[in-house]
């Protein structure tokens, strides 16, 4: 599966479009990763569990859009934008969606 | 009176001598190591333009890489800005904490793109975070782009 975020995949063709492919997912982590990185914002610097929250959010949405994409035939999704956002306190919402189009060699 | 006006508000007062001090020494260390960082992955060239490399010849190789950082802000720089906030004005507190924020995302797509001759298409992305108490109290950035792999240099 070839993904990309720009209008094809570079150094090939695009032969048929299959429509917007879409995945979302919101997590959280255990809640006393939550207080020990409560306790670290205070204090300052990077928050490496939610960093690492956002890391796994971002796969997971990634493997729902190509799982979607697979269904309709396509082999790559192009075009990928991502949208981010805090649902509730201490949970990641992520959303990626591109386009599902069938490429050939150029 | 006012010994117990000073007893009363002595953790905070504690609290922000102290997050002013982490504060700037983690800040510190950071930058260091970004400028480490950036020093080191200079030679892989990033840009927001795409369409360049449409149809692109000589490319052997190209797909999505992703970073993603979240940097916090202490106490003191919360407690400031909240001040802040009131009189107007540029926050300058806070503007540490974005850059670090996106810098750091822009580096670890680029650690993730070993061997590409270029990132292209790149987009940044972030969200303020909010934990904890219901306060604005970190920024979480998300960079993404497309690696291109040449067998050509670019």
């Amino acid at each position: 599966m070839y993904i990309s975020n720009v209008e094809s995949i570079p150094g090939k063709r695009v032969v048929k479009h299959h429509g917007m492919v879409t995945g979302s997912t919101v997590r959280a982590r255990f809640f006393l990763v939550d207080f020990g990185q409560w306790v670290k914002g205070i204090f300052g610097g990077e928050l490496r569990g939610y960093s690492k929250l956002i890391s796994d959010t971002r796969q997971q949405a990634l493997d729902r859009m190509t799982a979607q994409a697979k269904e309709l035939g396509a082999n790559a999704v192009v075009n990928v934008r991502f949208s981010t956002s805090t649902v509730s306190l201490g949970s990641s919402e992520l959303y990626a969606y591109g386009t599902a189009v069938e490429v050939a060699d150029a | 009176m006012l010994e117990q006006v000073l007893i009363q508000y002595l953790p905070l007062l504690i609290l922000l001598v102290v997050t002013f001090f982490t504060g700037r020494i983690i800040e510190r260390r950071h930058y260091k190591s970004i400028l480490k960082w950036e020093e080191e992955f200079s030679r892989l060239r990033h840009t927001s333009i795409g369409r360049r490399v449409n149809g692109g010849a000589g490319v052997t190789e190209s797909r999505l890489v992703c970073g993603e950082a979240v940097v916090s802000v202490e106490f003191f720089r919360w407690f400031v800005g909240l001040l802040h906030s009131m009189f107007g004005g540029a926050m300058r507190e806070y503007e540490s904490s974005l850059d670090r924020a996106r810098r750091e995302a822009i580096l670890r797509m680029k650690q993730s793109a070993a061997g590409a001759s270029a990132i292209v298409n790149v987009r940044i992305e972030h969200t303020p975070i909010s934990y904890g108490m219901s306060r604005f109290s970190g920024v979480e950035a998300i960079a993404w782009g497309t690696a291109v792999y040449k067998d050509t240099e670019i």
